[in-house]
């Protein structure tokens, strides 16, 4: 770790040499362009952004997709969609990978402390922030072992457009744990409304994995990974790094893969370190779902700039609850939820493959 | 100005302005795909700008402090895996000090990271930074100079004056 109490060790010059050094691994024009050439000419959903070419040598790494690419001819109606649909993620990976086998069961059996009621560490009376932040770190560390679901619904001018929906098992995975996610995507389908269409469900992932030690460096692992990908989005398939599923089609696979860390973003444990330092204060109180709630606002030194943002946290619990985003036009929402491990609640993490959809891969 | 003479003369250095700005050539390519995607579409308006390039190079800032992909959590700036071995130039000391550098860089926030790009890779003014990122020339002083404090960066004696003011964004 590095020691704040050390001398300054670097010089402006230093800086501009490190930036410049940076700017020096920038990818070529010829590579932007052919990808906006090829998005121009087939797009497809979260697909290999650069289709045919080779990737770059080295080892795998997780790469943002461009969800919704649109056609360059569409223009400024494009504009809105690759806007809202920057906020997935999916991996990517050099070619040539070994299969292996699939090691993981097909679901987590409950553990036998399924159930039981959460850990509640309440502040009493002190509701200051300081206390709030305390009481929540004990509660989602205590809410490791739970199921955590998550909705993250992105609202246009009143009209739903994009929702995730997250399972996670365990919620707060320990190194070395397998970590059972399922993740759910519905949006607009492509060509529809974006201001009257309801939102359809698009893809469906299961990812199974082992969690690896924190690291700065990219982490692979060996995954399992279950790719749904719906029909009659307007979209020709759904990817996933290398992997490719045609629409109407499941597919799935074992692999060493880059380490997707699929926890719930941002985490419980986070929000309350930044109360802890002043970057939410308490504006509030509500009942919100059923539970009495601390409703707080970021503050100017708050993480999430540029955006408004408020937190609610139950005070039953003292998990969060709710989050909400107002950007521009668009309001996210995310909504959590710690569910008992149980038999029930861990088959959320099972993806349902359709009746007559063929396995692809 | 067309749209192939902007890509042709100007996007290598959009790109790599991007990729200082983000730390990670993949990402800063898909940055700047998604601002050509809405540059595009208006380009007959921003190509008759005096200088496209820097309406985009704004698009960008933008982008990227609106970005909330979690693999900005997944991939620490200036950590990436592209990042190239060892410069035979460099002796070893030289070299891993950079490197603490880079990662130190990688936990600024978006916002000082964002001053700190503009000020020491694209040497813009204060007041350059300010209309860019859309906020007071204070507050651009005030990110530089709190990045700088964590950077562990000495400040040259002209800047030092630049003493952060109570406006903290």
């Amino acid at each position: 770790m590095d020691d704040p109490g050390r001398a300054p060790a670097h010089t402006e010059a230093d800086l501009r040499a490190a930036l410049a050094e940076l700017g020096r691994q920038a990818p070529s024009a010829d590579e932007v362009l052919h990808a906006l050439g090829e998005a121009g000419s087939r797009r497809r959903r979260g697909w290999p952004q650069f289709p045919g070419q080779p990737r770059p040598a080295g080892p795998g790494r997780m790469r943002t997709p461009l969800l919704g690419w649109p056609q360059l001819a569409v223009g400024a109606a494009a504009a809105g969609t690759a806007a809202a649909v920057t906020l997935a993620l999916t991996l990517g990976g050099s070619p040539g990978r070994t299969s292996v086998p699939d090691v993981f069961p097909a679901l987590p059996n409950p553990p036998a402390s399924a159930g039981g009621p959460p850990v509640v560490v309440s502040p009493g009376h002190d509701r200051s922030a300081a206390s709030v932040a305390k009481a929540m770190l004990t509660a989602v560390n205590a809410s490791a072992g739970a199921l955590g679901y998550v909705t993250r619904t992105y609202v246009r001018a009143g009209h739903l457009i994009q929702r995730y929906q997250t399972w996670s098992w365990p919620a707060v995975p320990s190194p070395g744990q397998v970590q059972y996610t399922r993740d759910a995507y519905s949006a607009i389908p492509r060509g529809a409304s974006q201001a009257t269409a309801p939102v359809t469900l698009i893809e469906d992932n299961g990812y199974t994995t082992i969690v690896p030690r924190p690291s700065p460096n990219l982490q692979k692992e060996q995954a399992r990974l279950i790719v749904v990908c719906y029909a009659g989005t307007g979209w020709p398939g759904c990817g996933w790094g290398r992997f490719d599923t045609p629409a109407g089609t499941w597919s799935k696979h074992t692999a060493v893969m880059p380490y997707i860390d699929y926890t719930p973003d941002p985490r419980g444990a986070d929000l309350a370190r930044q109360i802890a330092r002043g970057q939410w204060r308490i504006v509030g109180h509500a009942r919100l779902r059923g539970q009495r709630a601390i409703k707080l606002a970021q503050t100017r030194s708050g993480t999430f700039q540029g955006h408004h943002v408020f937190l609610w946290v139950s005070t039953a619990t003292y998990l969060p609850l709710r989050m909400i985003w107002v950007t521009g036009k668009v309001t996210e929402e995310d909504n959590w939820y710690y569910l008992p491990p149980s038999k029930a609640n861990l088959e959320q993490l099972r993806v349902p493959i359709p009746p007559r959809y063929p396995r692809s891969g | 100005m067309t749209f192939d003479e902007f890509a042709g003369a100007r996007l290598p250095a959009v790109l790599r302005f991007a990729t200082a700005l983000t730390g990670d050539p993949d990402l800063a390519k898909d940055l700047v795909q998604e601002v050509l995607i809405r540059v595009s579409g208006r380009w007959q308006k921003i190509g008759q700008l005096d200088r496209p390039e820097a309406y985009i190079r704004k698009m960008v800032v933008n982008e990227y402090l609106s970005w909330r992909r979690r693999s900005w959590r997944l991939i620490p700036s200036g950590m990436s895996s592209h990042l190239p071995a060892r410069p035979s130039a460099d002796p070893a000391d030289g070299y891993i000090e950079r490197q603490a550098l880079l990662a130190r860089l990688a936990r600024l926030s978006r916002r000082q990271r964002t001053a700190v790009v503009l000020r020491y890779y694209e040497g813009f003014s204060d007041a350059e930074i300010a209309e860019v990122m859309g906020c007071a020339q204070s507050t651009v002083r005030g990110h530089v100079f709190k990045a700088l404090a964590a950077l562990r960066v000495e400040l040259d004696p002209p800047l030092a004056a630049f003493a952060p003011s109570k406006e903290t964004h």
